[in-house]
């Protein structure tokens, strides 16, 4: 029952709602802002192209319209079915189907500008804005990266029979040390969210039944996994990678 | 040689004081944010929508919503014999900050997510014909985006 609720709650959100602003991209990609009756504001992006979608970049600039409605903001967005291969969030979008950027909520009282700035197609192709079709190509260049640096450490640490909590630390440290340099905030995002899942597997978070060996089998798995959806993804990456900003 | 050396007292005094002002500039900040999400919808099997919203001292972001996967089980028998009563594993999120130069302060989400359950047949165990072992996983969601607030608007 709570299941159906649930729902028909979120079901509501797409009905009555209003359009306040449109954007289309070459004209394959359409772009609409939407407020719903709830007070949610999202960007809701369709796939007009024969090609199915993997990687958008959008932003929001979110303006104090009075004294009482605070300070600006400014919000970048992603959608990446390559960095983030798991879960329904791991589908590309599909020639036809729509993907919805969550933009605020009902205590938000600013006004909110969006904008799409780039597409990258499973194709390869991509549309929109060169600098910010560079951030997503960027992104997967330094999850794969990032994903080598965890596996050497893994796979360095199985062959010479380190605990699974020493692992932890090594992989904890070049987390720690990507956060405190000044790099860009893509990568301390890829750099932590990948140590954070190592660990969770390492520390046995994620299926308290493995036993250590296992589960540092796991976590080498589910590396190897994200490191293949990267390697097959178009553009192609250069997989010697740039420097990560800030080095 | 004592006004060369007054005057190097003078400089030294000049570049700790310096230091001490640009140091505290930079170590305040001016843009303290922290996590205040709520929780909107249930579905009765762990996986909850979430409000993302960020507070500082004179602001309040709400940053939309976002479904947090978790899973429900029970209701099996492991290879023990223990009887497993229904539970629900939720997904979870962490939140981040980052103070820029410019004291502004970017900060980000990143979500604990939950793959469903599988399970397999007991290879040990007094319940081995009819036990089962849980397997669970999951992922984190990283790189979906982030914020960054301007206090000294």
């Amino acid at each position: 029952m709570a299941f159906v609720a649930f729902f028909l709650a979120l079901s509501g959100l797409a009905m009555a709602q209003t359009v306040q602003r449109t954007q289309e991209i070459n004209q394959v990609v359409m772009a609409e802002q939407i407020l719903t009756p709830d007070g949610h504001i999202y960007l809701t992006v369709k796939n007009n192209s024969g090609v199915a979608i993997t990687g958008m970049a959008m932003t929001a600039t979110k303006t104090a319209i009075d004294a009482t409605s605070g300070r600006s903001l400014q919000s970048v967005r992603y959608f990446d079915s390559i960095v983030n291969p798991f879960g329904p969030g791991g589908q590309s979008i599909s020639p036809g189907e729509s993907y919805r950027f969550s933009l605020s909520g009902p205590l938000e009282k600013r006004e909110i500008v969006a904008r799409l700035r780039a597409v990258i197609f499973a194709d390869g192709s991509t549309m929109g804005e060169a600098d910010w079709i560079q951030r997503l190509i960027h992104s997967r260049t330094m999850d794969l990266y990032y994903i080598d640096q965890d596996l050497q450490i893994l796979q360095n640490g199985k062959a010479s029979s380190e605990p699974a909590e020493m692992m932890g630390q090594k992989a904890q440290n070049l987390s720690d040390s990507v956060f405190h340099s000044s790099a860009s905030t893509e990568d301390k995002q890829v750099a932590m969210g990948l140590c954070h899942e190592v660990l969770m597997y390492l520390n046995g978070n994620f299926d308290q039944a493995d036993a250590p060996d296992q589960r540092v089998e796991k976590a080498i798995s589910q590396l190897l996994t994200r490191r293949q959806r990267l390697l097959v993804s178009k553009p192609k990456l250069d997989e010697t990678g740039p420097v990560p900003s800030g080095s | 040689m004592t006004s060369w050396r007054l005057g190097s007292c003078v400089l030294l005094l000049l570049f700790l004081l310096g230091l001490c002002v640009g140091r505290t500039a930079h170590s305040d900040n001016l843009c303290p944010v922290s996590n205040v999400s709520y929780k909107n919808f249930y579905d009765g099997c762990g996986t909850y929508d979430w409000e993302l919203v960020a507070s500082t001292p004179y602001d309040g972001y709400d940053e939309g919503d976002y479904i947090v996967y978790g899973y429900c089980a029970g209701g099996y028998t492991m290879c023990n014999c223990t009887i497993v009563p229904q539970y629900d594993v939720y997904g979870s999120l962490n939140f981040f900050t980052q103070v820029n130069e410019d004291d502004s302060t970017t900060f980000w989400w990143d979500i604990d997510q939950w793959n469903s359950p599988t399970f397999s047949g007991c290879t040990s165990g007094s319940c081995q014909s009819t036990g089962v072992v849980i397997h669970t996983s999951g992922y984190i969601e990283f790189d979906v985006g982030y914020d960054t607030a301007y206090c000294d608007q």
